[in-house]
């Protein structure tokens, strides 16, 4: 059975043939084995299985007791998710002082240990000391301590950002410091034919090559920080895969030192008066300095009063 | 003469044939005639401001009207508000509830003035064909009133729209100007004005530039033509949805009589259909002497510079002109904003309102006059003379120089392992390329030092103006500002900008109000329609706490909905998952009453400055004081004269904001 590997599965058929024996003492082989813990029971399509246990592990499940062996295999079964302290309590049917003994003796062995769930942090969760929390339980590189990293996802969306700026235009995030917000004078943008866009690879590659990131980062991750950016309307889709930044959120870096010198070049020409309505008019798209509204206010339903 | 009567001779003259009268092709709807009978909002606890929110709309229009007509007017628009169609004798016997009585000759002499200004509509029950007045003596004529929107409209944006049409016209000159300045400022001030009547009024001017007659004619032809003036007609008096029902009925009488074994609802559906057809044509007809200002006009104008500022967030300053540029060029041609269709209670029936949507779409491309090209632009820029330099803003070949990757410059990425989407990306890249090299073969390489290259040699070269129209126009981009028809020309699809717009400033407000966090929520909420607490904290990448406490903010404002979804039988809370989702219409609704609501509040305010400080403004406004107020008043006295003139000035700055926020949703 050690031949061919650590998880294959017999049953006893195979079992028979393999060995030549006949099948009573097959099966008082097996008996001892099983009494051994060097094999385990399985059922697959309603069939009994056996599969290989490792001699270490047969010997640890040996210097448990019974119960010990019992919610240990419970844990096992739960693999890198891990199984809630009241769970097991259920499935192994133990009084909960029973269960908290046998957890208490597994752990100082360090046979088990308990994680921090994100997704239910007050619950006490278990798994095999030697197995790794899958990002379900610890939330994925988002995650610290199972707190989530306000700082370091920022920082990365800053980073995403940027990154999307320098090819979005021509000045990168600057390209808009010398521009006349009023006349558009020292504007510059591309064309359409120009590749201005990034695609999820090339900020992946760039995250890795300025190896910012101490958890390793895949495309999932980069596609969830370039929709966050998204929904805060400072990146634009290109189709489905590729990203822009938005001129706005360009434009708002920089709200507090926008050229606008009041030049006017048209000025003098009243015959162009009309290609000022649209400079001059008012446009929420460049305003955004409001006062934060007071919600609370009893005397109506509406926001107060917005400072324009 | 009657209403039946009009439309039978407009009929009969057969005189819209050239009008559009694109009848639309769904049937089917039934009419719904909603009268709200709600005494509430005339009662006196307007001055109540929680009542003044219920509905904001009755706060404005009041409030506007009040200031511009005074208080008799404004007790006849609350009754008129809340009933919605009154007779002559309902409104005498209300208006004894409300703050101003009046006597039976002010109300009448009130109602000609608001009907003058525009502001009421009436219509006056036609006599039935088989009238006898021998047997039916008791029959009378009655006359019904109701409000109409667009006057009140007009009012409230009045000096915008002096200013703008006249600064619109500035290329003719000064005193063409200055013509129009006042032409507008007359039709506004007096409602329906003949064209003799303008032409007077303005001769009577002591300016000596409105002196010349032929010019005068000639600046009120070119306002007819593009629609800044409209010739009104009897059938503008009367309200759409009395026009709707009687058209509806008559075609509906018609039906019964060719064929009386027609099932009821064929019939229905075949009415329907014929009065779209008849309703649409009455509504175009557009003849006579008697001119008005066309708010229609206003919003378009005020619609394609919304799209242009939009355009100008998401592609810069110079491409947004020549969008505006495209805006000028299609002028009053641009499909209609204020369909009278929309008010007849027709769009009840959802199958109808798709099929008008539908309808709109294909006029925005179909329209006659509606498509331009490049050309179109350049020749409008050289009319003009607008100094624009699209050389300098154009770049054709990618900034090498603030970029880490020396792979950039290639126009199709290498990458191989992205799938499909990057294989679209590709294919729409090698079709561009082969346009843009076009456009390079035409103009010839100038490549300049910087390795940038301009693309054409004028300013507004064909080639460069194609360029703006082909950045305009990409579908890859988050709005399709233009759109391409099977002839090569361009159109603006308004049904969808103006639906890109109203998001986009809704967007904006909540962004400026409540904050980046709110509109990230909102944004991913809508993005994912219907959306778990627990997706939508993994997707946001915030705290589950910060989470719920935007959630409650955006739901305060009804920005956001809980969706209950019920995994038991008992649809017991414990078991149920509760979705969170966005409904467009009512948070439109709600934004708009909110808007509404403020700037009715700012002009109560100017109102109640002036109330306060009414002795001082009666002194300043004395003959012997005027014009010597430093010498005549006290320090105190002109630094609080100050402030009143600062204060005011303000708020008109702000309502003027906040108007051109509300207009948005009501395009």
């Amino acid at each position: 059975m050690s031949e061919q590997g650590a998880d294959a599965l017999y049953n006893q058929q195979q079992i028979v043939s393999l060995t030549g024996q006949n099948m009573e003492n097959s099966r008082l082989s097996l008996q001892e084995l099983i009494d051994k813990k060097l094999l385990q029971v399985l059922k697959q399509n309603n069939e009994v299985v056996f599969k290989k246990v490792d001699a270490s592990e047969a010997s640890k499940k040996l210097s448990m007791n019974q119960d010990e062996q019992l919610v240990y295999s419970h844990i096992e079964q739960s693999a890198r998710e891990g199984i809630w302290i009241k769970t097991i309590k259920a499935k192994t049917n133990l009084h909960q002082h029973i269960v908290l003994k046998c957890l208490k003796n597994l752990e100082s062995q360090r046979y088990i240990k308990s994680v921090k769930s994100v997704k239910f942090p007050s619950r006490k969760i278990f798994m095999l000391y030697n197995l790794q929390p899958s990002i379900e339980v610890t939330g994925g590189p988002w995650y610290t301590d199972g707190e989530l990293d306000d700082e370091f996802i920022s920082h990365l969306l800053t980073i995403v950002w940027r990154f999307a700026a320098e090819k979005t235009f021509p000045d990168g995030f600057n390209n808009y410091s010398q521009v006349n917000m009023k006349t558009g004078e020292n504007e510059k943008i591309y064309t359409k034919n120009v590749v201005n866009y990034v695609t999820k690879q090339e900020i992946l590659e760039f995250i890795k090559k300025i190896n910012i990131s101490k958890v390793d980062l895949t495309i999932p991750d980069i596609e969830s920080l370039c929709e966050v950016l998204y929904f805060d309307n400072r990146l634009s889709k290109v189709g489905v895969n590729a990203y822009k930044v938005t001129l706005q959120s360009v434009l708002d870096l920089m709200s507090d030192n926008l050229v606008d010198n009041g030049k006017d070049t048209l000025g003098s020409d009243k015959t162009l008066e009309f290609t000022t309505l649209l400079e001059d008019s008012y446009d929420i798209y460049r305003s955004k300095n409001f006062i934060e509204p007071s919600l609370n206010d009893r005397e109506t339903v509406y926001f107060d009063e917005w400072t324009l | 003469m009657g209403i039946l009567d009009v439309i039978d001779k407009i009929e009969d003259n057969n005189i819209n044939e050239n009008n559009n009268s694109n009848g639309l092709n769904s049937n089917g709807g039934s009419r719904n005639v909603n009268i709200n009978n709600n005494d509430f909002y005339y009662s006196k606890d307007m001055e109540n401001i929680s009542v003044r929110s219920i509905r904001p709309k009755t706060f404005l229009y009041t409030s506007v009207i009040k200031n511009y007509l005074g208080e008799k007017a404004m007790a006849i628009l609350k009754i008129l508000l809340s009933k919605e169609r009154v007779t002559l004798k309902m409104l005498y016997s209300l208006m004894n509830n409300t703050d101003v009585p009046m006597e039976l000759p002010t109300v009448k002499r009130t109602l000609v003035s608001m009907i003058q200004l525009g502001l009421i509509n009436y219509y006056q029950d036609e006599i039935p064909k088989n009238f006898n007045p021998k047997i039916n003596k008791k029959f009378k004529q009655k006359i019904h009133y109701s409000l109409n929107e667009e006057g009140l409209n007009l009012l409230l944006y009045s000096g915008e729209i002096i200013t703008n049409v006249a600064m619109i016209h500035s290329y003719m000159g000064e005193s063409p100007m200055n013509i129009i300045e006042e032409i507008i400022t007359n039709c506004l001030q007096f409602g329906f004005l003949s064209i003799d009547q303008i032409v007077m009024t303005i001769k009577n001017d002591e300016n000596e530039h409105f002196a010349n007659e032929d010019t005068i004619r000639q600046c009120i032809d070119i306002l007819l033509k593009d629609g800044w003036l409209v010739r009104a007609t009897p059938l503008d008096q009367c309200p759409s949805r009395d026009l709707w029902n009687l058209i509806y009925n008559r075609e509906y009488t018609i039906i019964g009589e060719k064929d009386k074994t027609l099932s009821e609802l064929k019939r229905k559906h075949q009415a329907t259909f014929k009065s779209k057809e008849k309703f649409n044509k009455l509504s175009a007809y557009s003849q006579g002497e008697i001119c008005k200002v066309s708010l229609d006009r206003y919003w378009k104008w005020k619609r394609v510079l919304h799209i242009s500022q939009l355009c100008e967030s998401i592609h810069g300053i110079t491409i947004g002109k020549i969008l505006n540029f495209c805006g000028d060029i299609i002028g009053n041609k641009q499909p209609t904003l204020r369909d009278p269709l929309k008010e007849c209670g027709l769009f009840d029936d959802p199958a109808e309102l798709n099929a008008f949507k539908e309808e709109q779409e294909y006029k925005d491309e179909n329209t006659p006059g509606v498509s331009f090209d490049a050309l179109d632009i350049q020749r409008f820029i050289q009319m003009r003379n607008i100094p624009i330099d699209l050389n300098s803003v154009l770049v054709n070949k990618i900034n090498s120089g603030n970029t880490n990757n020396n792979d950039d410059n290639k126009r199709v990425k290498k990458e191989s392992n992205l799938g499909l989407s990057l294989n679209d990306i590709q294919e729409e890249d090698g079709e561009e390329g082969e346009e843009i090299d076009l456009d390079e073969a035409e103009i010839g390489d100038d490549t300049n030092e910087n390795g940038k290259r301009s693309i054409g040699n004028n300013n507004a070269s064909i080639a460069s103006i194609n360029a703006c129209l082909q950045l305009l126009s990409d579908d890859m981009q988050s709005i399709q500002f233009l759109k391409k028809t099977s002839s090569g020309k361009y159109y603006f699809p308004f049904t969808k900008l103006t639906e890109a717009l109203k998001e986009s400033v809704y967007d904006g407000l909540i962004e400026s109000t409540l904050g980046v966090s709110s509109l990230r929520l909102l944004r991913c909420i809508r993005f994912n329609r219907l959306i778990t607490e627990k997706t939508l904290c993994s997707l946001v990448l915030l705290k589950d706490k910060d989470v719920r406490h935007i959630i409650t903010k955006l739901i305060k404002i009804n920005a956001v909905e809980i969706q209950e979804l019920p995994k038991a039988n008992d649809r017991s809370a414990a078991r149920t998952v509760f979705l969170y989702k966005v409904d467009e219409r009512h948070q439109y609704q709600y934004m708009e009453d909110n808007l509404c609501w403020n700037m009715a509040n700012l002009i109560n305010k100017i109102e109640l400055l002036k109330e306060k400080n009414k002795v001082l403004l009666n002194k300043v406004e004395r003959d012997d004081v005027a014009g010597k107020e430093e010498e005549l008043l006290l320090t105190s006295e002109l630094n609080q004269l100050k402030m009143i003139n600062e204060r005011e000035m303000s708020s008109f700055v702000r309502l003027n904001r906040l108007l051109s926020l509300w207009e948005v949703f009501q395009f």
